[in-house]
């Protein structure tokens, strides 16, 4: 299951998906594993930590790292911070072209996965709909001015709920 | 066969012997020297590997862990020849100890002299290119890097450092592409956890210039290896015959440190046998 329109509010640097549709008592057997999946994850950028939550779309940096707040876990991006060579140095190449046997260059955006399966047993026996939220915060000491928007900090392609049997 | 060893239990003769090393690697300009090495993970060369790099759409196709292992690598042999001492080696960093998570960086690593001298492991003058243009960095980031600075460290509180039981946790998957990007993201999380906002080590072009790099990929690869002494825990085979570009080493040959001329110890206690 996976959304990818989503409520991005402008104003804040928050990721907000649109609902996840999932019923778990309707899967055919139980599931041993789940994760939230969240692929073209960009590091061209900032540097920070995002904060995942589960149907807590109101989840801000100040919010407690809990169970009850929805908290499922971070992930962390290593970014490059902008671009530091010439023009185009940091556009991205498509992959292996025919005949084009040089590697490939490291911005390639990335593919993070948060294990939430026990979480997601829990939850799921009372809801169907899921919001995932993520919260970036990034390194060091937090200043004020990181709430406001800039340059936005998480961007991504697609992010989903993924269950295994 | 060169041990390397936790920092913290590293015998001063040992420590000196390192610190000498590269300091004198830090004094080679061309391509034996520390500039160059550094330079081959961000600027200028930008050849590491994160994430999905060179990727062929599978999630077990990560190459961090083997190209991080052969930089390491290479980077340790010039190390040797710099210091003319075949049996010197990366220390790593044990951040889950009691110590860390109370002192954070250890003063080997923190101290800025050490008997008089700069200390190597603390920072390295670094001088870039004329080919790297710093206005999107310095925009983005809110930070004002020079095209010269001395690299410099701002870590956050020793009680933010990941436990043993995270460290357990990630250790007991038995899936490499799960263990890949599980170490992978503990290994982001200590870059910014040392670089904080505008560190070197928080950001890819810069961070293989703070001498703590080595040390804590040395600490990652010792995680890489304790994983792969789990039994049953294996590399996958669409790995085996990449090339870890730009060193002539594919995942094959750096899959066994043994045949790298490496091992990991806590500590190591020798005494003469008699034998001259
Ligand atoms: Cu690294």
């Amino acid at each position: 299951m996976s959304s990818d329109k989503n409520n991005e509010d402008i104003n804040s640097q928050i990721f907000v998906s649109t609902p996840v549709h999932l019923d778990i008592k309707k899967l055919e057997n139980e599931f041993y594993r789940a994760d939230i999946e969240i692929h073209g994850v960009d590091h061209s950028g900032h540097s920070y930590e995002g904060r995942v939550f589960l149907n807590n779309p109101k989840a801000d940096s100040d919010t407690k790292l809990n169970f009850e707040n929805g908290y499922v876990g971070s992930y962390h991006i290593f970014g490059h911070g902008g671009c530091v060579g010439n023009l185009g140095h940091c556009d991205l190449l498509p992959q292996r072209r025919p005949y084009d046997k040089r590697p490939s260059q490291d911005l390639k955006p990335q593919y993070k996965r948060i294990i939430i399966t026990e979480f997601l047993k829990m939850l799921g026996q009372n809801v169907t709909e899921f919001i995932i939220t993520i919260v970036p915060v990034l390194n060091g000491p937090q200043v004020d001015s990181d709430k406001e928007s800039g340059s936005r900090i998480v961007k991504l392609d697609k992010i989903g709920i993924i269950t295994y049997d | 066969m060169a041990i390397r060893k936790s920092i913290r239990n590293l015998p001063e003769i040992e420590l000196t012997d390192l610190r000498n090393a590269l300091s004198q690697m830090m004094s080679i300009t061309d391509n034996r020297g520390y500039e160059y090495m550094a330079g081959i993970h961000g600027i200028p060369q930008f050849r590491c590997k994160h994430g999905e790099a060179g990727s062929i759409a599978d999630p077990n196709f990560r190459l961090f862990l083997p190209w991080h292992r052969a930089f390491l690598y290479w980077f340790e042999k010039y190390l040797q020849d710099a210091g003319h001492n075949t049996s010197i080696s990366v220390p790593w960093w044990d951040w889950t100890s009691e110590a860390s998570r109370i002192e954070g960086i250890p003063k080997a690593l923190s101290d800025s002299t050490f008997n008089g001298n700069n200390n190597p492991l603390f920072s390295y003058h670094v001088k870039l290119p004329k080919s790297v243009d710093l206005t999107s960095f310095n925009e983005q980031t809110g930070c004002r890097k020079a095209m010269e600075f001395d690299t410099h460290r701002e870590p956050d509180s020793p009680g933010l450092l990941p436990t043993k039981e995270e460290v357990e946790s990630l250790l007991s998957l038995r899936d490499y592409g799960d263990f890949s990007d599980g170490v992978e993201d503990i290994h982001n999380r200590i870059h910014g956890w040392i670089g904080g906002r505008c560190g070197d080590m928080s950001y890819v072009p810069f961070s293989a210039f703070d001498p703590i790099f080595w040390i804590h990929h040395c600490t990652i690869d010792r995680l890489f290896w304790l994983w792969q002494l789990r039994p049953g825990n294996n590399l996958p085979l669409i790995l085996y015959d990449e090339v870890l570009d730009p060193f002539s080493l594919t995942v094959r040959q750096v899959i066994n440190p043994y045949e790298l001329g490496y091992d990991y110890a806590s500590q190591q206690v020798l005494v003469n046998g008699g034998i001259p």
